[in-house]
């Protein structure tokens, strides 16, 4: 009976963990303007330009970078990507906006919102979920988390 | 010579900048913070208690950009209710700069400044930026009154050439700053306030590294300081001894990251010249100052912390005159404070940050002089809640 229990247990926990998306696989990509001068992304490239290290493109464009608002998944597993904690960048963000030094991301609501952010702004880029349907932007990388 | 060669520098870097400029102007923009708190001080051996409500903070920032790469930038700052009528707290223009970007290794800034030293010193004021009410003590304002906070960190410089490089996965920074020594004249009687008095400088610098979840870096200043000439000028010693001392400053700062866990912590030494100049006055100054906290954040928002703040300062200092000593008399003056702290800090939404924190404050002063010594233990407990909001 016990036995029974234990192994009752350790499904309810199984299945907890699975439905809660821990083993679950995340998928990022990294959208930029159509225009932008590069057609992929290094990982160090992307997080200097995270960081405002970065500003221009190439070819001089400005590059606008935007962040979406909400806490999730798919944000996590990009700034875990580019090795800094979603909050550990806002602190770098709000520390370069006082200190004169650099402006934040362009905050938009939803992964939609940043397609069509991305889309129509020159120079931009950000990061959705893969599966947001894509219209006139470029995909230059794919992040995937395969939540290890 | 120095001079000439700061000029030049800028001139050099900043003429070809300005005079490619496009022009394309965007409007000024204005943000800023604030912070309000309720503070209570159990009594100790030298206060009673106390409790108040405060405008800890606000600060306004100014802010254009006269094209990519060239930008003004202005922060003045309020503290502690502010008001000239009442002549309550202070204002200060904190920073006054233009800076110019010419590559991501090369920025130069021009005009009042905070220099970078450590991790804290040029985002000290930042007070919404920061998870604490009250600061690592080398850092906190409100402290000024038991510790000289001057002498821990340069607290304004006026050119400064910085950047960072990428090197592997990660980037190495620095920062290189010239600045007035801290001679500075707050008695009209001899001439312009404000300015230094000496043809001495501050010079100093930062150089730190930034990798995934590790970041650091040394720091250093020199500078000329007649901080001892002043003490002791009571006593009409001629010729007047222990003017510019040389000071050096000495600084290290770490931060780890594990998960949900980090580690902050700095480390300060500043050491006086005690040899130089050396007339008929034996002294031994020395600060120490370092700080450790460890910040969890269990939820993306909330961050608890634990810590611990010390500081230890050898100075001379004169005794009298008063009941002990009948005429004011020179002696070895050391002041230690151990500080063990916890808080919380929490974002309830973007722009706002709820805080509480709670101090033990231990002091101990010991003054030892020819005729006696002076020794002062005390102890308290300081409690703070508050929120910092961003305009």
């Amino acid at each position: 009976m016990s036995k029974l229990a234990t192994l009752i247990s350790y499904a309810l926990i199984l299945l907890l963990l699975t439905s809660s998306g821990l083993f679950s696989a995340t998928t990022v990509l990294v959208i930029a303007h159509s225009k932008v001068p590069v057609d992929t992304i290094t990982k160090v490239d992307l997080r200097d330009i995270y960081l405002g290290d970065i500003r221009q493109w190439k070819d001089g464009t400005e590059i606008v970078v935007v962040d979406t608002k909400p806490r999730n998944k798919t944000k996590e597993c990009f700034y875990s990507y580019i090795g800094k904690s979603p909050s550990r960048m806002k602190s770098i963000w709000i520390k370069k906006l006082l200190s004169g030094e650099g402006n934040p991301p362009e905050v938009v609501e939803s992964d939609t919102d940043a397609v069509h952010k991305v889309a129509s702004t020159p120079g931009a880029i950000g990061f959705v979920t893969k599966g947001t349907p894509l219209d006139s932007v470029r995909v230059i990388a794919e992040i995937v988390d395969d939540g290890d | 010579m120095f001079r000439a060669f700061s000029i030049a520098l800028i001139l050099t870097i900043l003429l070809p900048g300005l005079a490619s400029a496009q022009f394309d102007e965007k409007p000024v923009k204005v943000f800023g913070y604030f912070q309000v708190s309720f503070q209570q001080y159990d009594s100790s051996q030298f206060f009673s208690n106390s409790n108040s409500f405060a405008l800890q903070q606000l600060d306004i920032c100014l802010q254009r950009d006269l094209d990519p790469n060239l930008r003004a930038f202005v922060n003045l700052e309020f503290i502690n209710n502010y008001s000239s009528s009442h002549h309550w707290g202070g204002f200060e223009v904190s920073e006054a700069w233009l800076s110019y970007r010419y590559s991501r290794a090369i920025n130069l800034k021009a005009g009042l400044l905070l220099p970078r030293f450590n991790f804290m010193n040029d985002i000290k004021n930042k007070t919404a930026l920061l998870p604490y009410m009250i600061r690592p003590i080398a850092y906190e304002s409100s402290f000024n009154e038991i510790i000289r906070l001057e002498e821990y960190v340069p607290q304004r410089a006026y050119i400064e050439l910085y950047g960072n490089q990428r090197v592997g996965s990660g980037t190495v920074n620095y920062s290189a700053y010239v600045g007035n020594s801290p001679n500075i004249n707050a008695d009209p009687f001899y001439g312009q306030t404000g300015i230094d008095t000496t043809d001495t400088f501050l010079i100093g610098g930062r150089l730190g590294f930034d990798f995934e979840l590790i970041s650091g870096g040394f720091s250093t200043t020199y500078d000329r300081t007649n901080r001892v000439a002043e003490a002791v000028q009571v006593f009409d010693i001629k010729p007047q001894p222990l003017r510019e001392i040389p000071r050096m400053r000495l600084g290290a700062d770490l931060r780890v990251q594990a998960g949900p866990f980090a580690l902050e912590s700095e480390w300060i030494d500043v050491n006086y010249d005690e040899d130089y100049d050396y007339e008929n006055l034996e002294f031994d100054f020395d600060l120490q100052f370092y700080y450790y906290t460890l910040f969890i954040e269990p939820t993306y928002g909330l961050k608890l912390y634990n810590g611990y703040w010390y500081s230890k300062e050898k100075a001379i200092d004169i005794a009298g005159p008063d009941a002990q000593f009948a005429t004011p008399i020179l002696g070895d003056f050391a002041l230690e404070l151990r500080i063990p702290t916890a808080g919380l800090a929490y974002s309830i939404r973007d722009k706002v940050t709820l805080k509480a924190q709670y101090a033990r404050v231990r002091e101990k002063v010991e003054l030892v002089t020819d005729s006696g010594t002076l020794k002062l233990d005390d102890e308290f407990n300081y409690i703070a809640l508050g929120f910092s909001a961003f305009l």
